[in-house]
């Protein structure tokens, strides 16, 4: 009996996260036009020279987030490289 | 150590080409076709993995992996520091293909060097001898 109230309010709980987790986006949403999207997909190929939207947006609008992303890629494998060790050399 | 399969060496000899054409393939057009310089990285880095699997030894230098990997980064910073970050250059029209080019070639080598340290430290470093 107990533990059926216990998984009852845990029901609750759930649904009622999954409904304010839906309102809050549901009522926050911005429409699909924004400005900023609509301007790379009409103009990315006379600004950058591809002809894959994708790689202009990852080699020229947004470089910073791709240099980034492969010093992170260094970072970890600075951390892979420093608590890795062989035991039978300790 | 002589526990490798047969089949699973013979059928390497075959798949090493197209896995290193196709790699080079996705890095080099990815400025024109889906793909791009982390994907070819990753199908460049899993040479080194089936490698692994029929030829389980460690007989190159990794310290020379990581020392390309932190040459290629470097480049990675620097080229568009040089060619993108000096103001948005509009008139230089045919410069733009071999800077895409470059950069995914220049990310690729870096995230294949980097998978392939990541890869052979787990499976040569970590846990002791059995």
């Amino acid at each position: 009996m107990r533990l059926n109230t216990r998984y009852l309010i845990e029901a609750l709980l759930c649904i009622l996260v999954t409904g304010l987790v839906l309102f809050l986006y549901l009522s926050t949403h911005r429409p699909a036009t924004d400005p900023i999207s609509s301007y790379y997909v009409r103009n990315f190929m006379e600004d950058t020279g591809a002809t894959n939207a994708v790689a202009a947006i990852y080699l020229n609008y947004r470089m910073f987030d791709s240099m980034f992303e492969t010093l992170m890629l260094l970072v970890s494998v600075a951390a892979v490289i420093n608590f890795s060790w062989r035991r039978d050399h300790e | 150590m002589n526990r490798n399969s047969e089949i699973i060496a013979r059928m390497t000899v075959f798949l090493f080409p197209m896995i290193i054409v196709f790699g080079f393939y996705i890095i080099l057009n990815g400025h024109a076709s889906p793909g791009g310089g982390f994907q070819g990285g990753a199908m460049l880095a899993s040479v080194f993995i089936t490698r692994y699997l029929v030829y389980p030894v460690e007989d190159f230098q990794l310290k020379m992996l990581q020392i390309m990997e932190k040459i290629l980064f470097l480049g990675i910073v620097l080229v568009p520091v040089l060619f993108l970050f000096v103001g948005q250059p509009q008139n230089a029209g045919w410069l733009h293909l071999p800077y895409l080019i470059l950069m995914n070639l220049l990310i690729g080598l870096k995230v294949c060097a980097g998978l392939v340290v990541i890869f052979f430290r787990f499976v040569f470093y970590e846990g002791g001898k059995a």
